[in-house]
């Protein structure tokens, strides 16, 4: 268990999301979503019976559906909570997304908890 | 019944800008695009259209609330249109449009439509690869590899749902339609192909519980499996996210290249399917990961070895 440094917190854009990525994998690990009121983080593993562990972005940092208010699974649409990762729409109701911990400094640099190490 | 194929799938979605520039990086043709949507062509004129999910012009969603909104199958002529109407109004409401085209809705509730095809016959040279001993190689001094070459989609290819009751989805395209099961893939369900191409599926269809009721993917056919490798490797130097390939499935024999897409189904680039007829028998195999592809692989960036010896 380990934190790392993500980006400081000015560098995630209002209602927009940026990918969580481990060196070395294509895939992006996690990612955040930034709202009004807060960050939230989410490992990119759709819980979609059948294809657990898929990623979730259309494109590099795009994790969103078209007004921001959801996270969207670019594989089959199932849309989740942003801040609870409930699974809200076919094919995920009710299934959830894992949470990745989060802290941001003094300084306000966000770092997240790989708890997979 | 002389059914080519589909000729467009119709989507209505939240994220209309994002979808119209994914379709048109995917390398199809944008037609008449404004905030609306568009209509997005490959060569032939097959096409994606894409709309705003609470558009009038749309059919109802499925229950899930899936994005896919229409089918459109494309046959060979008023004789075929006549009979398919005469024979799916027998037990179901269908609605003729003013260009001759019909809608209803298939027995999983898949909207549908059936028009005179809208494919246009592409000229395309044959494609030759350079085999040892062959007679016919692609010609001395024809170079193979172009650099910024961005490959066309050629024409729609197939589409795969997911359906609560594979029996009865497949007996409606078999027994209704004259679609023939080419092979199956069990426990998920058959390839089908209509009557009027040889294509190995235009339609693949997965059981799943009723509540994941959706399109798994669709796809273009590229002219060839280099213009797929290169298609793909261009579409994720522009961020898009590949889901599973470049490939090679063995049901169909298919280079394929999947993607997410802003849609919320899968976009796959393939080619060179194999072509059958009703001779074919169909085989059937269990869906494992060794029955799924000959092989797949994952695109890193470009290499070279070494660095410069001087
Ligand atoms: S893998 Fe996420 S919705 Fe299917
Ligand atoms: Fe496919």
């Amino acid at each position: 268990m380990s934190w790392h440094l993500l980006c400081h917190i000015d560098e995630i854009p209002l209602d927009g999301s940026v990918g969580i990525k481990l060196a070395e994998q294509s895939k992006d690990y996690g990612f955040v979503v930034k709202k009004y009121d807060g960050i939230f983080a989410w490992r990119n593993a759709c819980p979609h019976l059948g294809y657990q562990g898929t990623s979730m972005a259309w494109k590099r940092n795009q994790y969103l559906n078209g007004d921001k208010q959801y996270i969207m699974c670019a594989a089959h649409g199932a849309r989740f909570e942003i801040r609870t990762g409930e699974g809200v729409t076919s094919p995920c109701q009710g299934m959830y997304l894992k949470p990745i911990a989060l802290k941001t400094d003094d300084h306000g640099n966000v770092h997240w908890l790989n708890d997979q190490e | 019944m002389n059914i080519i194929g589909p000729d467009g799938l119709i989507f209505g979605v939240d994220n209309v800008e994002d979808c119209c520039k994914y379709m048109t990086d995917y390398g199809l043709t944008p037609n008449n695009v404004d905030s609306s949507g568009g209509v997005f062509t490959g060569v032939d004129g097959t096409f994606v259209e894409i709309r705003h999910k609470d558009d009038a012009s749309l059919p109802a969603p499925l229950h899930t609330g899936a994005s896919i909104r229409k089918t459109v199958y494309g046959v060979a002529d008023q004789a075929t249109l006549d009979a398919l109407k005469a024979e799916l109004s027998k037990d179901r409401d269908i609605c003729v449009n003013s260009d001759g085209s019909f809608d209803c809705v298939d027995d999983s509730g898949f909207a549908l439509a059936f028009q005179i095809t809208c494919r246009k016959n592409t000229e395309v040279a044959d494609q030759i690869v350079n085999v040892p001993g062959a007679k016919a190689n692609r010609g001395i001094n024809v170079v193979g590899s172009i650099k910024d070459h961005a490959p066309k989609p050629q024409t729609l290819s197939h589409v795969v749902y997911f359906v609560p009751d594979v029996a009865k989805a497949e007996a409606f395209y078999r027994d209704r339609l004259g679609f023939r099961v080419v092979d199956r893939m069990n426990p998920l369900g058959p390839f089908m192909r209509p009557q009027g191409t040889m294509d190995h599926h235009t339609l693949f269809m997965i059981e799943t519980p009723p509540f994941m009721q959706g399109v798994e993917h669709f796809t273009f056919h590229m002219l060839n499996p280099s213009d797929m490798l290169q298609a793909g490797k261009r579409f994720q130097d522009l961020g898009y996210e590949s889901f599973w390939g470049p490939g090679r499935h063995i049901m169909g024999s298919n280079w394929f290249w999947y993607f997410n897409s802003p849609l919320g189904v899968h976009v796959e680039y393939d080619a060179d399917m194999d072509l059958h007829d009703d001779s074919w028998e169909a085989r059937e195999c269990m869906a494992t990961e060794d029955n799924s592809q000959i092989y797949n692989f994952t695109l890193v960036a470009n290499w070279r070895p070494g660095g410069d010896p001087h």
